[in-house]
């Protein structure tokens, strides 16, 4: 008996995004980090772009299939590492779902554009890793000293990475 | 850039800074220390009470003070005293340790800590 699985439009279109955040994530994890914890996220724009363009819970696929998939291939499935992966993407997310619901408003200016999106991610991103990071793994309170530096990486390259998105959009619309 | 965005970084470029000064703050007080000898646990101290007391360790009696908050090695059997030298310790995760005499002190705050960090 052959299985045959019904794959819609949509099946495929996460698969490819997936497979596309997947394959940033891979090559961002090659590059040497100058303080622990610090990373650009550039794998975030897919799901910036997918918010943008396909709406939300397309980006939960991509993000989440992104950090597990990622996880595989470097081997830290189930390691600190994918937690906090883990919890940044959840965190994220769990923003980026409440900035979206602006979007069924009836003002136009009142929602927010891949710049938004990509800030919020980001700091959302940083704080969800710091407090996992504090529950489960440096129970210390001289680990929230690496927070305002972290934190304001985090804006800086959620801006970078807002401005990388929004290019995007423009050229693929 | 649509006026939320705007709005957003009028509201996040001023918390920055906030959050460094709340943030970057010297070192937590210690409340308790504890105290270990050829790495076998002997006693937690409170740093509230001041007192002196002698540890015994390998080499004979080490003696430790405390005093308001603060705790030091005063002597030691050791030749060259840098457990002495090293001074007050007050901060949380501060430690000292006479390693001849294998005599250690280990600062901590509120609560109980297993571990400093997990690694893999």
């Amino acid at each position: 008996m052959q299985l045959h699985i019904q794959t819609t439009r949509d099946d495929h279109r996460i698969a490819w995004l997936s497979a596309l955040a997947i394959t940033i994530h891979l090559l961002e994890s090659v590059i040497p980090s100058p303080i622990p914890g610090l990373k650009p996220g550039f794998a975030n724009i897919i799901t910036i772009i997918v918010l943008c363009r396909f709406g939300l819970s397309m980006a939960v696929w991509v993000n989440l299939l992104r950090v597990v998939v990622g996880s595989l291939l470097l081997g830290t499935f189930l390691s600190p590492t994918f937690m906090l992966s883990l919890a940044g993407a959840l965190s994220s997310l769990l923003v980026l779902m409440l900035a979206a619901q602006l979007k069924s408003k009836r003002f136009n200016s009142l929602q927010f554009s891949a710049m938004g999106y990509s800030l919020l991610a980001a700091i959302a991103h940083i704080s969800g890793q710091f407090v996992i990071a504090y529950l489960l793994f440096i129970p210390h309170p001289a680990l929230w000293r690496l927070f305002p530096i972290l934190l304001s990486f985090a804006v800086l390259l959620g801006t970078v990475n807002g401005i990388i998105s929004q290019n995007i959009l423009k050229r693929i619309i | 850039m649509t006026l939320a965005d705007r709005l957003l970084y009028l509201l996040i470029l001023p918390i920055l800074p906030l959050v460094f000064w709340f943030f970057w703050q010297p070192a937590t007080q210690a409340l308790q220390a504890d105290i270990h000898v050829n790495g076998q646990y002997q006693q937690r101290l409170s740093l509230q009470d001041n007192q002196t007391l002698r540890v015994h360790g390998d080499l004979g009696d080490s003696i430790l003070e405390v005093q308001d908050g603060k705790i030091r090695f005063k002597d030691s059997p050791c030749t060259i005293k840098r457990c002495v030298h090293s001074g007050w310790l007050k901060h949380t995760g501060d430690f000292n340790a006479c390693v001849p005499n294998k005599v250690s002190i280990a600062l901590l705050g509120s609560g109980t800590q297993k571990f400093d960090s997990i690694n893999f």
